[in-house]
């Protein structure tokens, strides 16, 4: 049979690619709602492995192909969508428990099971890519793979505001059917029916998969299922956006605060529930307009800041995560005359406005509280007003504040600057809160601490001793800043607040030790003794001795959530696997994936030279260097460009959409002109030249830019996004078509194995970058992708220049 | 040799036979007899070697059957040294927790005792053996169901259940010389602490399921006031069988 027309393999390779990108994000989606979302790198490893393999397997059978061309592209078109749906069908079944596998071989075996069987079909989607490569364009068909991947990311986008994600992922499963069905009926008789068979196959199995009542059941040790557990439980609203499901629960005894008085004398109403992602539960708390209904938040150690201000100082308020409101009732509890609340979900305040307006007391709508989807450091960084009380209360779950998974996440909400921030917005006698949960071992609270001291001491503050006031609950620990230093009066307010509530005294100015730890008795005073050691000369003795990671985040390391270090390993150590989930395995299971992705990639790049006896000449260790060294370019300019761009858009799902998108569409453009642009012996040269400059400029002026534009509406921002990065991926998708493009004229082993080769580095960059991020900073691993597009341009230079002469 | 070619003819009808008689043979370790060494030995080497004391709390311990309170697939596994899963996002707490919790609520064959949140059952029935009377709510129906006919067949007389919330205690048989809250709560519900007996314990273990870090002891002084102490880091008690038998 005679080969597929380039029209069709183009068509194919932009739906495969599409349905490939779109796959892999609405399955980290899936995964963050349905499971624990710290197995979210499993999917990106396991998607770039099956590109990695499928370049290995293709440069070994490559003759094979070519002989059947039509037969091996159509079956790759074919099993493609089969094994999307038993990857969905199997994530849907298996749930994974994260601490029973320290114990459970059985979740483990399962769980590579499941992701090796999802890396099989990102294998074979990447292979028909691939294929199209060995016979048609390479430059066309590179356009089309990343267009098809830009397309697939921002149509995720999209659909995530309408439908949930597992609607979504059944429409990309049928979308990327649409390839199959296309080649078959322009093919032969046979093609068709076999793709029609499989479709009627997949339809029936989605049919049957959708009618199952506990279809989009989640993971029963997430916060919801214990709240659809509850007698009467029902979801009463579901919205879907990008950044979350949002699922609202009303269940008899569902009730949920922090820091309560164990002796409160007033009762915690029954609530309903927001859910995000299945998790972090936010209350809705009844409200008629009674502040007797609501006295029980006065006995909350989170009230503190609300208690201690003067009642003539109480006018401007800023809550940062208004969420279901219980900080805007604090508020109206205390009487603060201005109430402005940010809440990063529209869809948060749509619900408390609408559905839950009248069963919230209509908080959201009140005449004194206006309400802005705004990110905390966007809206900081733009509004003059100035505040007598900036909170940031509770804002992290429980399970979340002690589980480690966010180790991996940038949060700019917990860093150097943004305290700087917050502090600089408030009134003189002004006062920041933050209410965090008490965690075991202590860490999280000992880091902003750290970061709060360190950004008064740059803020000129020497007193810094008088400034701190922190309170400790069974639960929680309360810290208020202050920007002028701590009145007599306030301590007195505050030492009274505690003793009435049995709230432990954790510091004040002038506090002494008889005075700390007399109500909840910890074995010693902890977190007092961590806050005098860093108020004294000997902190960073005492960060550096610490067992956990403590120091202070900045807008270059906005890892807040990481707290690893290795001597946290010796809990693991001295205590067995158990107690892995105790320490910070979010960073650990990166580095537990780095090194069998190592391993597998080295036998896939060096399997394919052993079985076809192909010679480790120069050149192809050149092609190894080159092709390793762009994927690592790549991916150390997109990573941090990802996390840089979080700050400026405000969610990571906002800027992981558009910078990926963005980078894959114009790097498809440039690819498309890769073959127009610059003397072709230079052309690689010259492109990495401009993607060093680009980087080199990005790397001095995109902060000051950023903060320029900071304050612009989220859709001008996407578009300033999309115009700033546009030069870059322009050049970024030049080095590779043009590289493979001299390879095939060469042999199209090298093609193939290229391919593999730079599939295998994507992973280990992606991985990689994270580490480095954590450790040194994006700016580090911005210098270092420079350095490798540097090192690209001289070996390309040096091995085409060859070639062509 | 004929034995290995049958293998390389039916390889898949060996494997089944592989499956098949593993499974038989692990049924057998069903029956409860089959059970006394695991916990005599998770008595011995998890319970009296990290310094459980209580003459009461460790005859309870090697006497209640945890087996009959754990999911027919984890009955194995029901003496080691680890929380289990019983469905619902619960758990039954590790073997320790259960004797260090029974330790510290210092209570004798004249105690009544409240428990919020029965779970599995089992901690009812370790404190069945070493109290008067034990009340156990559970707002779970299913798992309050489950524990109660487990009770009900292991013959516990002295345990009364209740299918309620938790969070306003049992007001009628209160007050309670101890109360035990084992369900993951936020904060402790403020009715509870009315219904302690003055001079009475109340112990919750913290932290998400699986991951108790560290149990909270409430202390209700004869005059009503209230004292708490942390009792950090239970789960960082290491296990040390081996240690344990060199010293033997």
């Amino acid at each position: 049979m005679k080969s597929p027309g380039s029209g069709i393999v183009s068509f194919s390779v932009f739906f495969t690619s599409f349905s490939i990108l779109s796959y892999q994000i609405i399955f980290t989606r899936i995964f963050a709602w349905a499971q624990w979302h710290n197995l979210s790198p499993l999917i990106i490893t396991m998607a770039l492995l099956g590109f990695g393999a499928s370049g290995s397997v293709t440069s070994v059978i490559q003759k094979k192909i070519e002989n059947r061309y039509s037969l091996f592209f159509f079956t790759g078109l074919i099993l493609f969508p089969v094994f999307l749906t038993f990857g969905f069908i199997i994530s849907t079944r298996l749930v994974f428990n994260p601490y029973e596998m320290t114990f459970s071989v059985g979740q483990i075996i399962s769980m590579f099971l499941y992701f090796f069987l999802m890396g099989f079909s990102f294998f074979l989607g990447a292979l028909i890519v691939c294929m199209a490569l060995l016979k048609y364009s390479v430059s066309k068909t590179y356009f089309f793979n990343l267009l098809g991947s830009g397309a697939g990311a921002l149509a995720v986008v999209a659909a995530s505001f309408l439908w949930h994600p597992f609607h979504i992922m059944t429409g990309i499963i049928f979308i990327a059917m649409v390839p199959a069905l296309v080649m078959a009926f322009k093919s032969s008789v046979k093609y068709a029916l076999t793709a029609g068979t499989v479709t009627a196959i997949i339809i029936g199995i989605f049919f049957m998969l959708f009618s199952f009542p506990d279809f989009k059941k989640v993971s029963q040790y997430k916060a919801i299922s214990g709240a659809l557990n509850l007698p009467d439980a029902q979801i009463v609203h579901e919205a879907y956006s990008p950044l979350a499901v949002v699922q609202v629960v009303q269940a008899k005894g569902l009730r949920t605060t922090a820091g309560l008085s164990l002796i409160s004398p007033f009762q915690v109403p029954v609530q309903k529930g927001i859910f995000f992602n299945g998790s972090s539960m936010s209350p809705i708390t009844p409200f008629k307009g009674n502040k007797n209904d609501i006295r029980y938040l006065q006995h909350l150690a989170p009230y503190l800041p609300f208690h201690v201000m003067d009642k003539t100082k109480r006018n401007r308020v800023l809550i940062i995560g208004s969420g279901g409101g219980e900080s805007i009732l604090k508020s109206i509890l205390s009487q603060f005359k201005h109430i402005d609340a940010l809440e990063v979900d529209p869809r948060v305040i749509s619900l408390m406005k609408n559905q839950f307006g009248p069963y919230s007391g209509h908080i959201y709508t009140g005449k004194n509280v206006t309400i802005q989807i705004r990110e905390a450091r966007s809206f900081i960084k733009q509004t003059p007003k100035k505040y007598d009380l900036i909170e940031l209360s509770m804002i992290d779950a429980y399970n979340t504040a002690a589980s480690g998974v966010y180790a991996l996440n940038e949060s700019y909400l917990y860093t150097i600057e943004s305290i700087k921030d917050y502090v600089g917005h408030l009134n003189d006698s002004g006062l920041l809160a933050i209410s965090r949960w008490v965690v075991t071992p202590a860490r999280d609270n000992l880091k902003i601490f750290n970061m709060v001291i360190e950004a008064l001491r740059q803020m000129g503050i020497d007193d810094i001793q008088n400034h701190l006031i922190a309170i400790r609950s069974l639960q929680t620990l309360t810290l208020l800043v202050s920007k002028s230093p701590i009145t007599g009066e306030m301590i007195d307010k505050t030492t009274t607040f505690a003793k009435e509530r049995l709230f432990d005294l954790v510091y004040y100015p002038g506090i002494s030790e008889n005075q700390v730890n007399r109500f909840i008795k910890l074995k010693t005073p902890v977190y007092h003794e961590a806050l005098q050691k860093l108020l004294s000369s000997d902190s960073k003795a005492f960060i550096e001795a610490y067992d956990f990671d403590i120091r202070a985040a900045t807008d270059n390391r906005p890892y807040f959530y990481n707290f690893f270090k290795p001597a946290v390993l010796r809990y693991i150590k001295t205590y067995g696997p158990s107690q892995i989930p105790v320490t910070e395995w979010g960073y650990l299971i990166l580095l537990i994936i780095l090194l069998p992705v190592l391993v597998l990639s080295f036998i896939f790049i060096v399997f394919p030279l052993l079985i076809t006896g192909q010679k480790v000449t120069r050149r192809k260790k050149t092609i190894f260097a080159y092709f390793s060294l762009i994927a690592v370019g790549y991916f150390f300019i997109e990573m941090p460009m990802i996390q840089k761009m979080i700050l400026f858009l405000g969610h990571p799902s906002y800027s992981l959409s558009v910078i990926i998108a963005g980078l894959l569409v114009f790097s498809g453009i440039g690819s498309l002109f890769s073959t127009r642009l610059f003397p072709e012996s230079k052309r690689i040269l010259y492109s990495s030249l401009s993607i060093i400059l680009v980087t080199g400029l990005y790397l001095i002026f995109l902060d000051p830019i950023l903060l320029f534009f900071i304050s612009f509406s989220l859709g001008q921002k996407v578009v300033l996004t999309l115009l700033m990065i546009a030069p870059l991926g322009f050049f970024m998708g030049i080095p590779f078509p043009c590289a493979l493009n001299f390879l095939k004229r060469e042999d199209e082993f090298s093609l193939a194995w290229a391919w593999g080769i730079n599939g295998f580095f994507s992973v280990i960059s992606i991985l990689l970058a994270t580490v480095l991020a954590i450790i040194f900073g994006f700016k580090a691993v911005m210098m270092i992708a420079i350095l490798c597009y540097g090192c690209a341009g001289v070996l390309s230079y040096q091995f085409i220049r060859k070639k062509l002469s | 040799m004929k034995a290995l070619k049958f293998i390389n003819k039916f390889p898949v009808i060996f494997l089944l036979l592989m499956v098949f008689g593993f499974s038989a043979g692990s049924e057998s370790i069903g029956k409860s007899d089959d059970y006394a060494a695991a916990r005599k030995n998770m008595g011995l080497y998890q319970i009296r070697h990290r310094g459980i004391t209580d003459r009461n709390v460790l005859n309870a311990m090697e006497s209640v059957f945890r087996h009959e309170f754990v999911e027919s697939t984890y009955k194995r596994k029901a003496y080691e040294d680890r929380p289990l899963p019983i469905g619902y996002g619960q758990t039954i707490s590790q073997p320790y927790i259960v004797a260090l919790m029974s330790q510290l609520l210092n209570v004798d064959k004249d105690s009544r005792v409240l428990e919020i949140g029965t779970g599995s059952g089992y901690q009812a029935a370790v404190l069945a053996r070493i109290v008067k009377e034990v009340y156990t709510i559970e707002i779970v129906k299913p798992l309050h169901e489950r524990s109660q006919k487990a009770l009900n067949r292991l013959g516990y007389q002295n345990i009364r259940t209740l299918n309620a919330d938790g969070y306003f205690g049992w007001s009628v048989h209160a007050p309670f010389d101890a109360i035990i809250v084992t369900c993951a709560s936020d904060f402790i519900p403020p009715p509870l602490i009315d219904q302690l007996k003055p001079g009475g314990l109340m112990c919750i273990p913290v932290g998400p399921p699986f991951k108790v870090q560290h149990l909270v002891l409430v202390k209700k002084g004869k005059t009503g006031d209230i004292t708490t102490q942390v009792i950090t880091s239970v789960r960082f008690v290491p296990l040390t069988r081996n240690q344990s038998r060199k010293e033997e």
